[in-house]
């Protein structure tokens, strides 16, 4: 059952039972996403996505509904993001941390080893663009978002999210040719076969 | 021409829609596809992030909440209540909080963020010098570069005066720029409203949300008259067109006096008795030079708009516009904007050649009608120079000089000074004296070009 954004929230408020399983289900998925695709290889996604959840909880009763929860959420998840890459980058820089270790083949199912392998080299190439122009990227071209409402979620002129996307899309072309993700890579041994890239 | 120069470049107009759309990079769908599958999270990861919601707590509204006020505004207000009070009963009212960590004095702050007082943010990109730190009022003397202040309309002890050089900027709660650099002044806001005070003039600079609006001031610490309308040819005045314009309108004309010969002046003679300006390397307003010079090509761009808007028939007209190309190409290496998007990518490497030629037999525009021309595709020239190797721009520095003749006698007579100064080019002068049909020696033309 669909429903709207102020129903969830002034549910949530009131502690209705239902809300809090709605409000998850209901952004599980895209606050993973924007953790993986905009938090890169260094942060833990996962960790991300649960602090986002636990901000937003905390602060429900400040969010007066002027914007739509994907908005604030995305606001949120940014700002800790944010965060998290610049402790990454600390930790990396005194030489605490490192790239993570993908699971060997056979401690894990086949499957997962392969998706995480690509989902890292597609990181590492969304890495080499700037985080601004990675923004407009995952939420125009990855998510489909339209440019004003990228402009409204990112808080800049719509003429500004064209330009960032059009570095955006020249940058990632180029660094997914640097990652060595060709259209095997990215599409796997059957579309190749079937013509379809 | 063999390459088409994009309308909107050539009249100085803002790309439509469609061109934008079409200038924006194209990407191949499934790749973006591909790669959105393969950063989604997979089922065992989301399962894991539902699963913690059992431990998930949806925070009781707290008092604050309710108010609307938070606690760490409330207790500023308390501490400054109490300061209030205690310097009340006491007799002794507090002389100064002065900034955070910081005396009165002179501060330097290259690249650096501050706190000035529980209200004011600053983030300077210059030296700065607290004049004035009190409950009443927070003054600041701007000695070079560019300072940020942020303001809290709300915020205890937001009175702030900035004063660069002679210019006074006075603010109680917005988001702001001051800048003060080579005989300008420059205050752009952001958010809110700032008084801009210079000579006796006073005037606003306000923004709503998401826009900007820049006041350059040019200082006069030679005259106190108001300028002539436009200056002489030859005299460097970093001057508005009118008094009253000189706060919130940028008319600064002080390198391409080609509105000056327009009028008639002696300009023909003296140009030809003397080096123009535009001909020097300091004119070539490339974005590093306009960075440098505190001048931010897109607050450069809409401050030739503004002029444009308010001005469209004036004898400055012509300039503004070039001048407003010149912004517009000085974004190019900026990367940042649309209008960059566009410029970069109208004009390609590939078309270089054939621009730079075209620009050469512009800018030895022959006849007044041509000014327009010559001034817009100067523009382009710019954007050559700025982005051409050493040979590309020296050729076009020298022969950007020649954009200023305003008739066929001093197109010819630039012509025989750069050709003598060394600045040689054989196959475009050939070019050049073939379109213009110029006669060895005969200073005679026939026809128009094209």
């Amino acid at each position: 059952m669909q429903r709207s954004d102020r129903e969830v929230i002034e549910a949530l408020k009131a502690g209705e039972p239902w809300a809090l399983d709605y409000f998850y289900r209901a952004n599980a998925e895209k606050v993973l996403s924007w953790a993986i695709r905009l938090g890169g290889p260094y942060v833990d996604a996962e960790d991300v996505a649960q602090d986002v959840f636990a901000v937003a909880l905390r602060k429900i009763h400040q969010f007066r509904g002027d914007a739509r929860i994907s908005t604030w959420l995305f606001a949120i998840t940014r700002n800790l993001i944010s965060n998290a890459r610049r402790k990454a980058t600390l930790r990396r820089w005194v030489g605490l941390d490192t790239l993570p270790e993908l699971p060997n083949p056979g401690s894990a199912p086949d499957e997962e080893v392969q998706t995480l392998r690509r989902r890292r080299a597609i990181q590492l190439a969304l890495e080499r663009l700037g985080a601004k122009p990675r923004e407009v990227l995952v939420l125009m071209d990855m998510e489909g978002r339209t440019a004003p409402e990228v402009s409204n979620m990112l808080g800049v002129p719509t003429g500004t999210v064209y330009s960032r996307l059009h570095y955006a899309r020249k940058a990632f072309a180029t660094a997914l040719e640097r990652e060595g993700l060709g259209r095997k890579e990215l599409f796997g041994s059957v579309a190749v076969a079937r013509g379809d890239a | 021409m063999s390459k088409k120069i994009p309308p909107w470049i050539e009249q100085a107009t803002n790309p439509t829609g469609t061109e934008i759309a079409r200038l924006v990079q194209p990407i191949d769908p499934d790749f973006v596809q591909a790669a959105a599958e393969g950063t989604s999270p997979m089922d065992s990861e989301i399962n894991r992030l539902l699963m913690s919601r059992a431990s998930a707590v949806v925070a009781e509204p707290s008092a604050w909440d309710w108010i609307g006020v938070q606690p760490r505004q409330l207790a500023l207000a308390g501490i400054a209540a109490a300061a209030l009070l205690t310097a009340g009963l006491t007799g002794v009212m507090p002389q100064s909080y002065g900034p955070v960590g910081s005396p009165l004095g002179e501060i330097a702050e290259w690249n650096g963020s501050f706190e000035l007082g529980p209200s004011i943010d600053v983030t300077a990109d210059g030296i700065l010098r607290v004049a004035q730190a009190d409950r009443q009022d927070t003054v600041i003397d701007l000695i070079d570069g560019t300072a940020e202040f942020s303001v809290d309309p709300g915020g205890l002890y937001r009175h702030l005066l900035i004063r660069a050089d002679d210019v006074e900027v006075e603010v109680k709660g917005t988001v702001f720029d001051v800048t003060v650099d080579d005989g300008q002044v420059w205050v752009n806001t952001t958010r809110g409203k700032v008084a801009v005070r210079y000579q006796g003039i006073e005037s606003f600079v306000t923004a709503d949300s998401g826009e900007w609006s820049t006041a350059s001031i040019a200082l006069q610490h030679v005259s106190a008259e108001p300028p002539a309308l436009v200056p002489p040819v030859g005299i460097v005045v970093d001057t508005p067109v009118a008094a009253r314009e000189r706060i919130g309108v940028v008319a600064t004309v002080s390198d391409v006096p080609m509105a000056a010969e327009a009028e008639g002046t002696d300009a023909e003679t003296e140009a030809a008795a003397t080096p123009r300006r535009r001909s020097s390397a300091a004119d070539f307003v490339t974005p590093d030079r306009m960075m440098r010079r505190g001048e931010n090509p897109e607050v450069m761009l809409g401050m030739w708009d503004e002029f444009l808007e308010n001005h469209p028939d004036s004898v400055e007209a012509p300039e503004a516009r070039l001048n407003r190309l010149k912004a517009l190409a000085g974004l190019a290496p900026n990367k940042s904007t649309m209008r960059e998007i566009t410029v970069f990518t109208a004009i390609t490497p590939e078309e270089r050649t054939d621009l730079l030629e075209e620009a050469h037999l512009l800018q030895v525009g022959i006849g007044q009608e041509l000014l327009d021309d010559c001034g817009s595709v100067t523009g382009s020239y710019h954007w050559l120079i700025s982005h051409g190797d050493n040979k590309t721009t020296a050729m076009a520095s020298a022969w950007l000089g020649l954009c200023g003749a305003t008739d066929k006698e001093q197109a010819l007579n630039a012509l025989d000074r750069a050709l003598a100064l060394g600045l040689e080019d054989p196959a475009l002068e050939a070019r050049v004296r073939e379109v213009y049909t110029v006669k060895e020696g005969s200073r005679a033309t026939k026809g128009k070009r094209r």
